[in-house]
């Protein structure tokens, strides 16, 4: 799926996430593992030229960057949504081709961010691997011209070619502002280009650009030294902080004169749509209906495509299976990896419905002003609202969850909320939930026809995780977390109509990296299995189960999990589904036998209800409420938090959560 | 209930703290009603906790207008065009002058 940009087997767009490290760590790594364009070190000088895109959140990098590169990339209205390093290739006029690095947005180039410190090591090409960019493309929003000019200082400072990019020039014309472009450029001693490139406007001058530096042409102008002479002002001055920041905004006040740039009027449409969404009572009010619709579409909307789904996979794995000789390999295809593979591919349906909200709500602007909203709630729990959106997210996956935590500047809120995170239920907890429900809570009408005794464990168990997870914040907070809450601080952007584009271009993007993190795992893990299930073979044939040597670690773990209530079947589920938590389901069909086990089996639910007593089954209901059963996710915890401390230490807690949380399930039920 | 008082309580202390810090002339930005434009001209915070403000244009000499404020308190600030939510803790640190010496 890789030839997004057309150039065959050569890799010409890949994505690489840099390797997350605690700001204050005091090993530091030159955020390390990029491995840029191209397999034998390409990317270098030999390669194409490397330009990088910067500029202030929101400003519309990464629209730019979908426009020269055509490739599939993560674009929001939600400042701080580029997570991940994105490269591309622009294809130019003259058949040459610049390679173009997405940079996180960055108001300043102090380093006191992730983000920050991402872009400066990029720039300053301290980054292994990967050299220092050829040019620059800065892009600001030309409605916020004068302070988003501040970024211009430390940029020029870096002495790289660079062409600025007046980006939503439509908005400023529209909104009554305007400015010289060619008095800017003088001003500033680089090529000044106005835009839009949500509309593909400008985007031929921006081509223009990059040809000029593929070609190495010294028409690209380099910062103006004259300019320089009476400018940069770094912050190695042994200047306060303020100053150095006063004396820039006046000097981008001067030059904003020069350039006759003239303010546009207040976004009317922003206004207006604030009034309710950030009216003191109706707000939060709209905020809860917009949770719960999110909610409601996981859960209903994606049922049809999921039974779609799993009708097919179970379907074709039938078909295939009567094509077939009953050979050991058709029972590692069948059994394995189809049903393995399709267990996985049933939750596509809820995670794209996730993103398709979270995308259309950052894209347009409200995510910002629910966070802002929710930060209140979550300031007293320990965490800041910019938590709002990974902690949403962690309802459908936590590894998108943990990798949205990056926009958190602060990084004891970042770490706190990454580790709450894998306390959302999951919505690979669900297929578990729903199995052990649906076999040992009867049903009854509690609250009318709709709520019943099944829905209601159901939002029991919901809210235990979310329980857990305001009880592990405030133990953060308390312990190792310690510290004065960071302050909060956040830029509402305009409301814009979201374009279909760039949200089918997310889905496309979050859709390949869940199933490419996950799938492979479970690929891996099911084939282990069913290897476990045809071992010690004795004179040829696969063995029974009980002699299997699946039965045998089984037997190993059965006295550690017998207070909870659970045998080594079980034991071995739970084994399985430290991989995936899914996982337990097959698993369990493995063992006792059930073809095309799923959580829907009548079959299934007979048998559970022969293994457990129904304190085992709540107890394994909580087990799963609490343990971290996912290796994608200990995974990518490890990268965003630069090492195994935290997602050791996260395993073992909520292990330790899960195991007292059964035991005392199984010993009063 | 008990941790409803403590904040109460700890709310009164830093309005104590606040005022022991700052001259009693100085202006709050949280004490400024909505949709009037004051200039900023001190923020009471460190460094470090500072810069994200002044990366967003929150400095002193420049205009600030509250337009909006949450159920609790918490504003948002209409700066050079962008509007920018914080706490109202975060107002609180942040002095004001108002542009014309108010007349009575």
């Amino acid at each position: 799926m890789r030839t997004a940009s057309g150039a065959g087997d050569e890799l010409t767009a890949g994505r690489v996430s840099t390797k997350a490290e605690p700001s204050g760590a005091a090993e530091t790594r030159a955020a390390g593992g990029i491995r840029p364009v191209g397999r034998n070190g390409r990317g270098g000088r030999t390669g194409a030229p490397l330009v990088a895109l910067i500029g202030p959140p929101n400003a519309g990098k990464s629209t730019l960057f979908n426009q020269l590169t055509g490739l599939r990339q993560k674009v929001a209205n939600y400042p701080g949504v580029t997570v991940e390093k994105h490269f591309g290739r622009a294809r130019l006029p003259n058949n040459r081709d610049v390679t173009l690095v997405d940079l996180p947005g960055v108001n300043g180039m102090s380093a006191r961010t992730l983000d920050e410190q991402v872009t400066r090591d990029v720039l300053e090409g301290r980054i292994e691997g990967l050299p220092a960019p050829d040019a620059l493309v800065l892009i600001v929003d030309s409605t916020r011209l004068e302070s988003q000019l501040m970024l211009v200082d430390p940029v020029l400072a870096l002495d790289i070619p660079t062409l600025l990019v007046l980006n939503m020039a439509d908005e400023l014309a529209q909104r009554g502002g305007s400015v010289d472009t060619g008095a800017l450029s003088e001003q500033l001693g680089v090529e000044v280009v106005r835009a839009n490139a949500r509309a593909g406007v400008g985007m031929d001058e921006v081509r223009q650009f990059l040809t000029r530096v593929a070609v190495r042409d010294d028409g690209v102008r380099r910062p103006a030294r004259q300019e320089r002479k009476f400018a940069p002002v770094t912050q190695r001055v042994e200047l306060p902080v303020v100053d150095v920041f006063v004396t820039r905004r006046g000097r981008m006040k001067v030059i904003g004169q020069h350039a006759q740039f003239r303010a546009p009027l207040p976004s009317r449409i922003t206004e207006r749509l604030d009034s309710l969404f950030l009216h003191k009572w109706l707000g939060p009010i709209v905020f809860l209906v917009m949770g719960a619709l999110v909610f409601q579409a996981i859960f209903t909307w994606a049922a049809p495509f999921m039974d779609g789904i799993e009708y097919v996979i179970a379907g074709s794995g039938e078909w295939v299976r009567a094509q077939m000789a009953d050979t050991w390999y058709r029972s590692l295809l069948i059994d394995g990896i189809w049903a393995g593979v399709g267990s996985v591919l049933v939750f596509l349906p809820q995670i794209l419905i996730l993103f398709l909200f979270l995308g259309v709500l950052e894209d347009s602007g409200y995510m910002a002003r629910a966070a802002f909203i929710a930060d209140r709630l979550m300031y007293r729990i320990g965490l800041q609202g910019r938590a709002f959106l990974p902690l949403l997210s962690g309802y459908a996956c936590a590894i998108p969850a943990i990798l949205a935590a990056r926009t958190i500047e602060d990084e004891r809120d970042r770490l706190a909320t990454i580790f709450v995170v894998p306390f959302m239920t999951c919505s690979a907890r669900l297929p578990v939930y729903a199995l052990l429900i649906a076999a040992f809570i009867p049903e009854r009408a509690l609250l009318g026809p709709f709520f019943g005794t099944r829905a209601a464990t159901l939002l029991g168990l919901y809210i235990l995780g979310a329980l857990a997870a305001i009880g592990t914040a405030f133990l953060l907070k308390g312990t190792l977390l310690r510290g004065k809450g960071a302050p909060f601080l956040m830029e509402l952007p305009p409301y814009r109509v979201p374009t279909l584009r760039s949200v089918l271009l997310r889905l496309y993007d979050r859709g390949r990296i869940f199933l490419r993190r996950v799938a492979r795992i479970i690929f891996a893990v099911t084939i282990i299995l069913w290897a476990l299930t045809q071992f010690p073979r004795t004179g040829g044939d696969a063995p029974t189960v009980d002699d299997s040597a699946l039965a045998t670690i089984g037997h190993v773990i059965e006295p550690v999990i017998a207070p909870l209530g659970f045998d080594w079947r079980i034991g071995v589920g739970l084994v399985s589904s430290l991989a995936a938590r899914e996982v337990i389901i097959g698993t369990l069909g493995t063992i006792y036998g059930i073809e095309g086990a799923d959580e829907g089996s009548m079959e299934m639910q007979q048998t559970l209800q022969q293994a457990l007593t129904f304190g085992g089954a709540i107890a394994l209901l909580v087990f799963f409420a609490f343990a971290l059963q996912c290796t994608s996710t200990i995974a990518v915890m490890r990268r965003e938090t630069g090492g195994w401390k935290w997602p050791a230490l996260q395993f073992t807690y909520m292990l330790f959560l899960a195991y007292v949380g059964a035991f005392i399930a199984n010993a009063i039920l | 209930m008990i941790a409803r008082v403590r904040a109460a309580r700890q709310r009164k202390k830093d309005r104590a703290a606040l005022a022991r810090a700052g001259s009693v002339a100085d202006l709050r930005l949280a004490e400024i009603p909505l949709r009037e434009m004051v200039e900023l001209v001190r923020i009471d915070l460190p460094t470090a906790e500072m810069e994200p403000l002044l990366e967003l244009g929150l400095m002193p000499g420049c205009q600030v207008c509250p337009v909006r404020r949450s159920l609790f308190g918490d504003p948002v600030l209409l700066v050079d065009g962008a509007l920018i939510a914080l706490r109202r803790e975060m107002a609180g640190c942040l002095c004001v002058r108002r542009a014309e010496p108010a007349t009575s």
